[in-house]
């Protein structure tokens, strides 16, 4: 079993965030797992991919920006407030509390010292853009669609376990596209697998006990949910939507799940698991990949 | 199981200038009234990909449908198979995927002393009865602009017998934009584009183009 970096070189792609004209920078592991199981149904192996996904060593990462090197989701809750930065001017410690508030992304190589109480500022990877287009000779079908165009030298990175299908399943998937509006050119990538540079792999984690960071938007199973809501400090995210079916006329909502963001702390690993979200009498399943793969908080001594 | 993806690269000339307009808000505040889309970080024109869609679209549903369809939910399964039909089960998403073209020849434009790789064309309109001139400007990606074209079609089972026939529509659909316009205020002779070097690629799974490259260099 090993992790592999999957580096996706995207142009432009709309990754909505509950609306059309809203996106969002990245994506959360749930929406390329689908991408991922409509492409395996399109081959044929439906099957065979849930059975993989069902294992329990398969893991899959929400997407982080790579930037001549891999980076990492601000752990919630840190820095600790017992190591305040500058306790003498109360401005200073404003001006970098909204600092720390901005940062979304932290390189891996920094990430050690932003526990630590060390600020810096966030690198831009995307320009948004919101483009207004419409349906000519037709009344009120103005609407507009949000882009994230991506700098030349930024990328996407997901953390997966490298199979022969999963591989096959990312090939294909480079020329359909993730995200949104993806038949007007949206969302399409160039693929590349790398290696997990040594001190990344030996922090990943599934069991540990002791503090952890989720790097994918998860939910634990019912009996772990209570300690690890109480020990943890998390963000709730929504993922809600239309299921997308063949096999029905209408389109029907999913039922809405909120799962632990990922960049969530906790004081331990917990299991997660896929949930099925198909609406009532739906003819198939609507699976919903909630399964956190870990990064723990100390690094080896 | 025969799953592929073939696709489909050319090139996009301008043989006049092109106008794909777009909100104010983002390019070029306070330079012309009717600026040109786009792209933000090299400002260099973009060709987005749903307005190739959508134009080949209209255009090749004058041609496929049997009957009038008031709205794209209403059009027939040629078109509906190609292109999506949110109302069809079975089309929900379309065969085809189209690609923003971005602007390729920009050294050689460099070489050829070009200024700016858009231009503004100023035009005005004149009353009948009072004869003043109302004048405007237009912004416009210039002539020889050349821009890359992609497209995906996607083979399943469904559609391994029919791979042919959907690549004559498609060929028609390019046809059809050469001879039609790209943008806005066709009628008044922007937009014109001639597509160049079309070719076939399997670029997944096991596809024989070779027909499909005839097709391709024979047509267009």
């Amino acid at each position: 079993m090993t992790y592999k970096m999957y580096i996706m070189n995207f142009h432009t792609a709309h990754f909505g965030a509950g609306t059309l004209d809203s996106s969002k920078m990245t994506f959360a592991a749930d929406r390329l797992f689908s991408a991922l199981a409509i492409e395996a149904k399109k081959m044929g192996k439906m099957e065979e991919f849930v059975s993989i996904a069902g294992q329990d060593e398969f893991a899959l990462t929400d997407a982080f920006p790579y930037l001549s090197g891999p980076f990492l989701p601000k752990p919630i809750g840190f820095p600790k407030f017992e190591q305040p930065d500058l306790t003498t001017d109360v401005k200073e410690v404003r001006r970098q509390a909204k600092m720390a508030k901005k940062l979304q992304f932290i390189p891996l190589d920094k990430f050690d010292s932003y526990v630590n109480g060390t600020l810096f500022k966030d690198e831009e990877h995307v320009v948004t853009n919101i483009v207004t287009k419409n349906q000519p000779h037709v009344d009120g079908n103005l609407f507009q669609v949000s882009t994230v165009r991506f700098r030349d030298d930024s990328c996407l990175y997901v953390i997966a376990n490298e199979s022969e299908l999963l591989n096959e399943l990312f090939t294909s998937l480079q020329y359909t596209g993730i995200g949104g509006k993806r038949s007007s050119g949206y969302g399409q990538f160039d693929l590349t697998i790398l290696d997990l540079p040594d001190g990344f792999k030996n922090r990943l984690t599934k069991v540990y006990q002791g503090p952890v960071m989720t790097l994918t938007t998860a939910l634990p199973i019912e009996k772990e949910l209570e300690y690890a809501m109480e020990t943890g400090s998390y963000l709730l995210s929504k993922s809600s939507g239309f299921a997308f079916s063949t096999e029905t006329n209408e389109n029907y909502r999913k039922q809405d799940l909120y799962k632990f963001a990922s960049g969530s702390t906790f004081s331990e690993t917990f299991t997660g698991q896929i949930v099925d979200v198909r609406p009532l009498d739906f003819p198939h399943e609507v699976l919903n990949y909630a399964k956190p793969l870990f990064f723990k908080m100390e690094g080896e001594r | 199981m025969a799953f592929a993806k073939i696709q489909v690269t050319g090139q996009i000339r301008l043989e006049t200038g092109l106008h794909i307009g777009t909100s104010n808000a983002f390019a070029a505040i306070g330079a012309t009234d009717s600026p040109v889309i786009k792209d933000p970080i090299t400002n260099l024109p973009i060709i987005p990909g749903s307005s190739i869609k959508g134009k080949m679209r209209t255009l090749l549903a004058r041609v496929y449908n049997t009957t009038l369809a008031e709205k794209p939910g209403d059009d027939g399964e040629i078109i509906s198979r190609l292109f999506g039909n949110s109302s069809d089960k079975n089309y929900k998403v379309g065969r085809l995927i189209f690609r923003d073209a971005f602007l390729t020849n920009k050294d050689d434009l460099d070489s050829r002393d070009v200024k700016s790789y858009t231009e503004v064309k100023f035009e005005n309109t004149i009353d009948r009865i009072t004869a003043e001139a109302n004048p405007r400007q237009i912004e416009r990606a210039i002539r020889d602009s050349v821009f890359g074209f992609e497209l995906i079609y996607e083979v399943t089972d469904k559609s391994q017998a029919q791979v042919e026939e959907d690549f004559k529509v498609i060929l028609d659909g390019l046809k059809l934009l050469e001879l039609d316009y790209l943008g806005g205020s066709g009628s008044r002779g922007y937009g014109k584009v001639v597509f160049e070097d079309l070719k076939a690629n399997t670029v997944f799974g096991n596809y024989d183009v070779s027909r499909l490259n005839e097709l391709l260099t024979t047509e267009v």
